[in-house]
């Protein structure tokens, strides 16, 4: 393995990501605005159209960085003319990683931190703010699992089915955290309330995306050649 | 980029305007149940002048941010642009918000206590206190204009992806009379969604209809500055067409309240415009008196609503005329305004970012 990084190339892999995601990035970052719109102005239907709307543009944030920067370059072959560029097989996987924090991570805290704030500042209860920590942390680590198999797999359809399975079963996390008392029994109240199950959930997201995506760096990394 | 004399003097204008209709809002009927330092005393006359300037003081503010805006961006490019507003106005966002919200809730909190006077809202603050529920986090108040030019920003870089060109082509084409006529047709709507006088939209994440309304006289600003041919006319139309407007506030009705969102809407485009036209013709030159107005304005702004809190407070148990009241309030506003201004800013390194 080539221990030294190709930055300069590295960057130039980045902007190139970031230059073909651009314009679908513009449109969700304004469908992130219109949702948190929607969701201050405190009645009920818009309350529910813009909890919508926000897990909408956040998942298909989620899933069109990854698909954008991977599968498709797969599919139109733009990959080959990349392999042929002076990088190793870590400077390659590096510009992904962080072309993808880049691409999604952005928006996914601007609208996490967002929505936060709508929580705290208008009269929506504070206790919701551990639920939607848990939905955000589920959010986070689909992206994270799709990302590493979309960079390690080949097949498209594998890539694409992690990926819509992922962000799916954020409805089976919903109502499993609706089984939780601990959880739910807070979230119409005042106060925000940090059961230990709320912490140990929120701990396994955050740690797991790490460790998928750590691994994931570590492995493809090491590999002598791109296939 | 070449600094503006028309659009900093015409800035500071609507800046010292806006001091003056902050205080005016203690005299106000209308405003009497909102405003924290309504006074017991006031006068309809108040109302006359006062909802005018609401009609197109925040509008022209905006119409002259989008002006700047595309100067910028034409000199510095997007990125430029966001540099800058990151260091004009998102920093001084952070560091300041917090200090001169925490004292405007302190000052409300004192003078529910300490007034034997109370306004409608210190009365209410009063009861809440003495129920023990807690204070709410305090919004931006008067900051808003800045989170407002920050969202606009972020969608500029959507606007400049998505949007045609042969749109913005179109639109810079348009004769001037032709969208000064169009403008209050989209505008009505948005002021039809609120109540009348629309409301500051004071809150820390964008409301549809603000970004909307004043969205518009930003792009309005950003695409084509509007140049009538007859400023001086518009701008009577748009007195003689608020007139309706200010009948109309307070009356309910489905028709009054249509009729009054169109008037509204015209007003406030007409008297911007004109305004606007008015100020590139006459201040284009730097006027020795309005430019150190124009360099203390940013600070100004961000000082002047707990400054005013103080001293409209201090004065509620004071009996006066209202007119003596509000000239010493602005007055004095102005005046620890301007030496501030000198002593914490231009000889401190704030001076880089206000």
């Amino acid at each position: 393995m080539n221990a030294s990084l190709n930055w300069p190339l590295i960057r130039l892999l980045v902007k190139k990501d970031w230059h073909l995601f651009e314009k679908q990035l513009a449109a969700y970052v304004a469908g992130g605005i219109l949702a948190l719109g929607l969701l201050g102005m405190a009645k009920g239907w818009s309350f529910y159209l813009g909890s919508l709307l926000l897990l909408i543009v956040m998942i298909g944030c989620a899933c069109s960085a990854v698909a954008n920067s991977l599968v498709t370059e797969r599919k139109e072959r733009t990959l080959a003319f990349v392999m042929s560029l002076p990088i190793s097989p870590l400077d390659f996987t590096l510009s992904k990683m962080l072309g993808n924090l880049v691409t999604f991570g952005v928006p996914y805290l601007v609208l996490t931190l967002g929505a936060v704030a709508l929580i705290f500042a208008t009269p929506l209860p504070d206790g919701l703010f551990v639920f939607w920590l848990l939905m955000a942390g589920h959010i986070l680590l689909a992206f994270s699992i799709s990302l590493a198999v979309a960079m390690s797999v080949e097949s498209e359809g594998v890539s694409i089915f992690v990926m819509i399975a992922s962000q799916v079963l954020i409805n089976p996390f919903m109502m499993g955290l609706g089984q939780i008392p601990a959880i739910t029994g807070t979230t119409g109240g005042e106060l925000v309330v940090w059961s230990w199950q709320a912490i140990a959930i929120l701990a396994a997201q955050l740690l797991v995306s790490a460790a998928v995506l750590g691994l994931s760096t570590w492995r493809l990394g090491r590999r002598a050649a791109f296939y | 980029m070449q600094r503006q004399p028309a659009l900093d003097q015409l800035r500071a204008l609507a800046m010292l305007a806006g001091v003056g209709f902050h205080a005016a809002l203690a005299y106000s009927p209308l405003a009497r149940p909102y405003f924290p330092t309504a006074d017991g005393i006031g006068s309809a006359w108040v109302d006359a002048v006062i909802w005018w300037l609401h009609l197109w003081r925040m509008p022209l503010f905006f119409l002259i941010s989008g002006v700047l805006t595309a100067l910028l961006v034409r000199s510095r490019g997007l990125a430029g642009l966001w540099a800058s507003r990151w260091r004009r106005i998102g920093l001084p966002l952070l560091l300041l918000a917090p200090p001169l919200l925490w004292t405007m809730q302190a000052l409300t909190l004192h003078a529910a206590v300490q007034v034997a006077q109370p306004s409608p809202v210190l009365r209410w603050v009063r009861e809440a206190l003495a129920a023990g529920h807690a204070m709410p986090l305090p919004g931006p108040s008067h900051l808003w204009f800045l989170l407002y030019l920050l969202w606009f920003s972020l969608l500029l870089w959507v606007a400049r992806l998505w949007v045609p060109p042969s749109w913005v082509r179109a639109l810079r084409a348009l004769p001037a009379r032709r969208l000064l006529l169009a403008l209050p047709l989209a505008l009505a709507p948005l002021l039809a969604a609120v109540p009348a006088p629309h409301p500051a939209p004071e809150s820390w994440l964008p409301q549809l209809w603000a970004l909307a309304l004043f969205g518009l006289f930003f792009a309005w600003g950003y695409v084509q500055p509007p140049q009538p041919a007859r400023p001086g006319r518009w701008l009577v139309a748009g007195w003689l067409v608020y007139l309706p407007y200010l009948a109309l506030l307070g009356q309910d009705g489905s028709a009054a309240w249509l009729l009054r969102a169109l008037a509204g809407a015209a007003a406030s485009v007409w008297c911007t415009a004109a305004l606007f036209a008015l100020g590139q013709r006459w201040l284009a030159q730097p006027r020795a008196w309005l430019m150190p107005w124009a360099r203390a304005s940013f600070w100004i702004y961000l000082v002047h609503l707990p400054l005013l809190l103080a001293l409209q407070y201090a004065g509620l148990d004071l009996s006066a005329p209202w007119g003596l009241k509000w000239l010493a309030a602005v007055g004095l506003v102005l005046v620890l305004g301007r030496l501030s201004h000198r002593w914490l800013v231009q000889t401190t390194p704030l001076r880089r970012w206000v």
